[in-house]
């Protein structure tokens, strides 16, 4: 298991080495100079020797691999550089910024699990009822409307016509709910059909009829025997949908006007501020990079059977 | 399913017809008559410069489908071409082809969209060419995955102790038995463009005004949306029914391609012509 784990977390980091060099070669890619274009933004009609001045000051006129190498110490101690647009430092905006968005991953999350877990469930115990046929169809729904537009249904049903909920901005639970929802519903539907499915493929199984000849009660099968089963593919599919959820977090608060990290991004990419862009961008591969490697190394700890595997050295 | 097939082909037709079955330009502004709800000579009533939400949306479902079928056809033939070289070449070139489109499939789409159109600036082709670099490695994977089964199978050795050409080999025998699964893929794949396209230009960076997008007339007529309610929720849901029509299709190409058991009825009816 420890060298697993060892194995797993050296993986991680040549990953995200390789990622920074990507990160890094897309900004000296992007077509424009960027001297060219900060001293635009200083003054009017920059003229050749200003441009210049400009490229000596950020450092542009340095051999690439140095720059890199410059830029990547920067980032290990914390120093994410300054943004184009604002003049502020990256670090300090992010960090003012990413409480909000943690509550809306987490929020969206935690709905999502519960919910596509709980719906999940349900549908094994009383398969085929009206229940199960209806959270069938409503995960394929839930799947196809695109999150804004669920959002902006939301917000009128809610906000516009019922006036129970606010309908922008950050004040308070009551103001959490429909942004966390809308955010979470496509991912609980897909968890949904995981456990679902899951859990129909463990209840085939011969243990299972042999638990009902005994006499055990379905409830007591479903949730004591078939559900650990399913643990660690839903985990895998949590994974994926936490993903989904952080991307979607940037469409999430442009429709509901929360000031949070995520939409930081959304404006860093509207003014094309190459720093906030690459810090950004880092920043979200190593995120990735540490809920998979934490996914992997969690599906190891859950399931016996893998660990069987690594032991007889089948991996 | 005929309903599925009957969604996705009223919105082709839509696409195609649209433009001129719409009863105004789609920048046909009229001042005397903004933000109006839907009337005889406005089915679905005008916006706050008086322009035909109707028509809007018709002109839109060409953006929509237009720019879809060009995100996917560079997208697979570019992620194809990708993963026969890959396949065909082996050794180093696999190795490394693999290694890139595994880590572009680890970072959503979405992400990598973005991540282009701030380096290079929006509108539709930027975003044309930023949806084609974040959905071509998934083509590149499947079809490898394909290419690599089949150059096993004898009746490709055959033809290559016939004597034919490696070329000939990949334009006879492997594009197209490469090419059915990478259409179902792409169907499944169509949903997700379609969102994709109107989420960028939801958020300003892709379609943008005046040209009408179903995303695009949503984000601009939120504003308005206490006193005209209509004005986003048809788009939306235009934008809706082509994605569910889309998944459906794909949901149930897929299908078609898995031998499914027989239903009861078909056993029973096999059942009996064995036995007469």
């Amino acid at each position: 298991m420890v060298r697993f784990i060892l194995r797993r977390v050296a993986t991680a980091i040549l990953v995200l080495a390789v990622a920074s060099v990507a990160v890094f070669t897309l900004v000296t890619l992007a077509p424009g100079d960027p001297a060219q274009i900060v001293a635009e933004r200083r003054s009017f009609g920059a003229d050749r020797e200003m441009v210049e001045r400009v490229r000596a000051e950020l450092g542009l006129d340095r051999p690439l691999p140095v720059r890199y190498l410059d830029w990547l110490g920067d980032v290990v101690r914390g120093d994410l550089g300054t943004s184009l647009r604002t003049n502020g430092e990256i670090w300090a905006e992010l960090r003012e910024r990413t409480p909000t968005t943690v509550l809306l991953v987490v929020g969206a999350t935690l709905f999502a699990l519960i919910a596509g877990v709980g719906i999940g469930i349900l549908g094994a115990l009383f398969p085929s009822g009206l229940g199960d046929r209806l959270s069938r169809l409503t995960a394929l729904a839930a799947v196809s409307i695109p999150s804004f537009y669920l959002g902006a249904l939301l917000v009128l049903l809610f906000a516009v016509t019922l006036q129970w909920l606010p309908s922008e901005g950050v004040s308070g639970p009551a103001s959490w709910l429909l942004p966390c929802l809308t955010l979470g519903l496509a991912s609980g539907a897909v968890l949904s059909r995981v456990v679902r499915v899951g859990l129909a493929e463990a209840l085939s199984s011969r243990y299972v009829t042999t638990a009902l000849s005994r006499g055990r009660g379905r409830t007591g099968i479903v949730l004591r025997d078939a559900l650990p089963n399913v643990a660690v593919p839903t985990l895998t599919a949590l994974a994926t949908q936490i993903g989904v959820i952080i991307t979607g977090a940037i469409v999430i608060e442009a429709v509901f006007s929360w000031q949070g990290a995520a939409i930081y991004f959304l404006e860093a990419v509207k003014f094309r501020d190459f720093p906030v862009l690459q810090a950004w961008l880092l920043l979200f591969a190593a995120l990735f990079v540490t809920i998979n490697t934490a996914v992997d190394i969690a599906a190891r700890a859950i399931d016996p059977r893998m660990r069987r595997a690594v032991a007889e050295g089948m991996t | 399913m005929k309903g599925v097939a009957i969604v996705v082909g009223l919105f082709a037709l839509l696409a195609l017809l649209g433009p001129e079955l719409a009863p105004y330009a789609p920048d046909d502004d009229d001042l005397e008559h903004i933000l109006e709800g839907p009337s005889a000579a406005h089915l679905l009533g005008t916006d706050e410069i008086g322009r035909d939400q109707l028509s809007r949306m018709l002109h839109a479902a060409r953006t929509s489908l237009s720019t879809v079928a060009l995100v996917l056809a560079g997208a697979l033939s570019f992620g194809v071409l990708v993963g026969s070289i890959a396949a065909l070449r082996g050794g180093i070139v696999d190795e490394v082809l693999m290694r890139i489109t595994d880590v572009a499939l680890a970072v959503p789409n979405l992400v990598i969209a973005l991540a282009i159109l701030g380096f290079m600036g929006a509108g539709t082709t930027n975003m044309v060419f930023a949806l084609m670099l974040a959905a071509w490695p998934a083509y590149a994977r499947l079809s490898r995955t394909l290419i690599v089964q089949i150059k096993r199978r004898p009746y490709i050795e055959a033809v290559q102790l016939m004597g034919a050409r490696r070329t000939w080999i990949l334009r006879r025998h492997l594009v197209p038995a490469v090419l059915g699964p990478v259409l179902v893929y792409a169907t499944a794949d169509a949903g997700f463009i379609v969102v994709s396209v109107a989420t960028l230009s939801f958020l300003g960076l892709g379609v943008q005004p005046p040209t009408p997008e179903w995303g695009q007339m949503l984000v601009s007529n939120l504003q308005f949306m206490e006193t005209r309610p209509e004005l986003v929720v048809f788009p939306g849901l235009a934008l809706t029914l082509l994605v569910i029509g889309f998944n459906f299709a794909g949901e149930r190409v897929a299908l078609d391609r898995v031998p499914r058991p027989l239903s009861k009825r078909a056993l029973a009816r096999r059942r009996k012509e064995a036995l007469a």
